[in-house]
Formats: C-alpha cells, sequence, structure tokens
C-alpha cells in the first residue's frame, strides 16, 4: 500500500513540477485572499496583526479547495478511469494524492506565513508550535480534502460541489489552526496545546475515514 | 429541490387517495397535538419571571431543536449505515435516509429562525455566536451538502452509495465540530442566565413544563407522519426516475429500428420530470 | 416591537413554513403519483404499515 502511495504522490508532484499550476494559479489565489482581505477589513482601521492567524488560515483553507480540484482534474479522463484501472491499492491511491495535496500546501503555507508576516505585520513567537500547527492543520486539511475530492471528481458540479461539501468539515480546522497560531504569534495568552490535540485528533480520523472509504468510493464514480 | 409540477385540478380528492387508517390516525393525532400546543404555549401556560412572553417561543425552538434536529439527522445516519451494510441494502433505507435529511434541514431551519427571534427578545440580539448555534449553523450547512450530493446526476445505485459515505462522514464531523466550537466559545462567554436551558430546569414544573412535554410529542409524531409522507415522495420519485430511464431506453431502441424506415415522431408518452 | 409581536410573528413563521413545505409534499406526491398512474406504475407504491417495499 505505501509503494502504491509513493507511487501516486511521485506521480502528482511531478505532473505539478512540470506544469507548476499550483505555484503559478494556487499559489497567487491565496496570496490574492491575504491581500483582498486586507482591503476588505481597512488595514489602519483594524489591527490586521490582530486578525491575521485567522485570515492566513482562511486563505490556507480556500487555497486548499483549489488544490483539490486540481489534483483530482489532472486524472485522465477526468472520470478517473485511470485510477481505478491502475490496479493500485485504493489506500494507497488515497495516501499518495493526500501527502501530494500536503507537500504542495506546505510549501503555500511556507510563502503565505511569509507573507502574512509582512503584509499583516506579526511576530512569530513560539516557532514550534507554529511548525506543529502547520503540520498537523495540513495532514487534516489533505487528508478531508482528498476525501471529499473523490466524491466530486468528475462531475459537472465539481466545482461547485466540492467547497460546499469540504468546509463545513474544514471548519474545525480553521478554528483550532487559527487559535493556536494565535497562540504562537503571541496574540492571545492562552496556549495551543488543546488545539493542536484537536489539531491531531481531526488529521488521525479524516486519515482514517479515508483509508477505508477511499477505495469504495473510486470504484463507484 | 425542483419546482413541483403543477398538480391537475381536481374536485375532490378520491377515498383512495387519502391514505391507509393508521396514517391518518396519525396525521389526525399530529394535528391535535400541534392546536393542543399553540393553544397551551400562547393562550394557558403563564409567562415566564425573566423572559416574559419570550418563553413561548421556546416551546418551538426546543422542540425542533431537540426532536426535529437530533432525530433526524440521526435517522439518516442510521438508514445510511444500514444502506451501506450488504446485508440490509436496500433502496428503503436509502430514501428513508433522504426524506429524513430533507425534512432535517428545514427543521433545524426552523430552530435557527426561532431561536434568533428568541434571541432578539432575550438577548437584544439577532444573532450570537454561542458553541451551541455556531454548530447548530455548520450542522445546517452540512447536511445542505448532503442533499447536493443526492441530487448529483448519476447512476441510482452509485449515487445512494455516496450519499450514504457522506452522511456516515458528517456524523463523524459533528463531534469535531462541537468540541472545537465548545472550546472556542468556552474561553469567551460565561453561561448567560437568559439561557434556553433554563427552560429545561428540572425546578419549572406545572403548566410550563406540561407545555414543554405536549410540544415535544406533537413534534415528534410531526416528524413521523413527514417522514412517511416524505419517504413516499422518494419512492414514486425513484419510480419515475426508472421509469423515464426506461423509456429512454425505449425510444433509442425505437429510434434505431426506425433509423431503417422513415424518420416517426418520437415522445410519445409524457416526459418525466426530473427529480 | 413588543413580545407578544415577536412571539406571534415566530409561529406564524413555524406555521407557514411548516404549512408550505406539507403542501408542497402532498401537490407533488399527488402529481407524480397521476403522472406515474397513467403509465400504470403508481400502484406498486408500498402503502406504509402493509410491510411491502421494506428492507
Amino acid at each position: 500500500m505505501f509503494r502504491d502511495a509513493v507511487l501516486v504522490a511521485a506521480k502528482d508532484l511531478r505532473i505539478e513540477a512540470r506544469s507548476r499550476v499550483a505555484a503559478s494559479q494556487v499559489l497567487p489565489f491565496g496570496f490574492l485572499v491575504l491581500i483582498v482581505f486586507a482591503f476588505a477589513l481597512d488595514a489602519d482601521r483594524t489591527g490586521l496583526a490582530g486578525v491575521a492567524a485567522g485570515l492566513f488560515w482562511v486563505a490556507v483553507v480556500f487555497s486548499a479547495v483549489l488544490a483539490v480540484q486540481r489534483s483530482f482534474a489532472v486524472e485522465a479522463g477526468g472520470g478517473g478511469d485511470a485510477l481505478r484501472l491502475s490496479g493500485l491499492d485504493g489506500g494507497g491511491i488515497f495516501l499518495g494524492k493526500a501527502a501530494a495535496i500536503a507537500v504542495q500546501l506546505l510549501a503555500l503555507e511556507a510563502v503565505l506565513g511569509l507573507a502574512t508576516v509582512v503584509l499583516y505585520g506579526v511576530d512569530v513567537r513560539a516557532a514550534g508550535v507554529l511548525l506543529a500547527t502547520g503540520l498537523l492543520a495540513t495532514t487534516g486539511i489533505a487528508a478531508a480534502g482528498t476525501v471529499y475530492g473523490v466524491l466530486a471528481m468528475g462531475h459537472r458540479v465539481r466545482d461547485t460541489l466540492l467547497p460546499l461539501l469540504a468546509l463545513p468539515v474544514l471548519a474545525p480546522v480553521v478554528l483550532a489552526a487559527a487559535r493556536s497560531t494565535e497562540a504562537a504569534l503571541g496574540v492571545t495568552t492562552a496556549g495551543g496545546g488543546p488545539w493542536l490535540r484537536l489539531l491531531a485528533v481531526f488529521a488521525a480520523v479524516y486519515l482514517a475515514v479515508g483509508l477505508v472509504a477511499f477505495g469504495p468510493l473510486l470504484e463507484e464514480a | 429541490m425542483s419546482a413541483p409540477a403543477p398538480a391537475l385540478p381536481s374536485p375532490a380528492p378520491t377515498r383512495a387517495r387519502r391514505g391507509p387508517t393508521p396514517i391518518r390516525v396519525l396525521g389526525l393525532a399530529t394535528v391535535a397535538a400541534l392546536a393542543a400546543t399553540t393553544w397551551l404555549a400562547l393562550v394557558a401556560s403563564p409567562a415566564d419571571v425573566n423572559q416574559r412572553d419570550a418563553v413561548r417561543l421556546l416551546y418551538l425552538h426546543v422542540p425542533t431543536a431537540w426532536l426535529a434536529m437530533y432525530l433526524s439527522f440521526a435517522v439518516t445516519t442510521l438508514a445510511s449505515a444500514l444502506y451501506l451494510w450488504p446485508r440490509t441494502r436496500s433502496r428503503f433505507w436509502d430514501i428513508t435516509a433522504g426524506a429524513s435529511a430533507e425534512i432535517g434541514i428545514v427543521f433545524i431551519g426552523l430552530t435557527l429562525a426561532i431561536g434568533s427571534i428568541w434571541g432578539r427578545t432575550t438577548w437584544g440580539v439577532w444573532w450570537t455566536w454561542d458553541a451551541r448555534l455556531t454548530s447548530t449553523a455548520v450542522l445546517f450547512v452540512t447536511y445542505l451538502g448532503y442533499l447536493a450530493v443526492r441530487r448529483i446526476p448519476s447512476d441510482t445505485e452509485v449515487r445512494s452509495r455516496r450519499a450514504a459515505v457522506v452522511a456516515l462522514v458528517a456524523f463523524v464531523n459533528v463531534p469535531l465540530v462541537h468540541k472545537s466550537v465548545e472550546w472556542w466559545r468556552g474561553l469567551h462567554q460565561p453561561a448567560s442566565i437568559l439561557d434556553e436551558r433554563r427552560l429545561l430546569d428540572p425546578q419549572i414544573t406545572g403548566l410550563m413544563a406540561a407545555t414543554l412535554l405536549v410540544a415535544v410529542v406533537a413534534f415528534t409524531l410531526l416528524y413521523a407522519w413527514l417522514l412517511v409522507h416524505r419517504f413516499r415522495l422518494g419512492w414514486l420519485e425513484q419510480r419515475a426516475e426508472d421509469e423515464g430511464l426506461a423509456l429512454a431506453l425505449a425510444e433509442r431502441r425505437a429510434e434505431a429500428s426506425a433509423a431503417d424506415a422513415s424518420p416517426t415522431p418520437l415522445g410519445v408518452g409524457p416526459e418525466p420530470s426530473a427529480s | 416591537m413588543t413580545h407578544a409581536a415577536y412571539v406571534l410573528g415566530g409561529y406564524a413563521l413555524a406555521a407557514s413554513v411548516l404549512g408550505a413545505y406539507v403542501t408542497w409534499l402532498l401537490g407533488r406526491t399527488r402529481s407524480l403519483r397521476r403522472q406515474l398512474d397513467g403509465t400504470g406504475l403508481g400502484q406498486h407504491l408500498p402503502e406504509a404499515g402493509s410491510g411491502e417495499g421494506g428492507p
């Protein structure tokens, strides 16, 4: 299963390396979200530094939806036939796709994080917490996104259905990640501990769900 | 949902169409219970010491929230699980899951609306980001997504199974959302005195407690009645869809065989309405 | 607005929403039945309590 996962992940990342869609479209999109927020919230009046953590994660989650859509759009035939016929293990495909999405998201977060620090003027206090938040949240987002991505794959309504399905599910992640990040930025005095635990639970749950459900869902499409 | 096809005018519904006795009894009981609830809630029961007349809204809000919301989605989850389980797989469970979810959406919408009005009269605001309201709002959107998945044009089996999986994942999501929101709001808000839960304080006795009980019973009956009828509709829609498919196949065959002869007009039967 | 107005408004809202839903439900059922009756399939509707159509 893990070998299949590596195979799929490598393929997806290779496609990305060659086409650079995530880099040239998804990343700028995330960037734009941050900028548009600054416009909408009136950069001077609102303490942007105070809300930076939340806005960052909103930008990440929105970009993640695009990344997931892209991940399933690259499957030849649009309906995932190639994946199904490949004979690869369902769980392995899930892990591979989720891993590829996670890698892209982490890269995205690194760049957007830098942008947030610069644009919103925040200080990083606890880098360790920040890192843990990023890793755990990204795992959860990638796992949940992949599960819903396969559900929506190949349908004409895919582009509107995926956000509708994914965002309510990702709401707890946004919540926990934002609170944890705020702790890391010193915005609140509360610790990030319970939030990190929640992120870990979320990631574990959706990894489990994906391993179980992805194969059958793929077969059904 | 698609717009309802206009009902053909008829002088009076035939007796045979009214449904068998158990359902009619249920319907009558529901109406009676709802009437009793309304009278008790609006007329007979006293105003609350703190909330005054606003408490009367809670006789609507609490039942819709507790029973219809949790009950509906529990039924959807259970039915979805039963549908997925090979030994109990049946169209019956799929239609039940969908029916219950749709009713659940109606009730959860009502819960939020009535709750909002109640909040306006007691807290002075139409909305507040307390844990339960927020979780409820997320639940609402989650099940809208479920209903959307049910409408994807697709092979019936495939669609039903996907919807069932979505329902189960949605169920998994509920505690996650709940916990996270609770923690979040726990940091910010102390419990308010004018809490709707005061109504459920065991010390409240007498007519108010009785009214609440009647209300809960009435809404449970309403849910049951709605479920039966929505199930029927789902069954009919399924039939219409199957028939539509059969019709389309027949037309294709007619086309194919008429391809040699002169072209014949197609589409002799009524177009099945899209479900 | 007085409390009473809010309360009545709330009840009116609930009644309207539920009434509309019930009306839609029954109306659509009736029209589908007619449509299927035209093709002879409406007879197979399982009546509640008859046990037919169950799992």
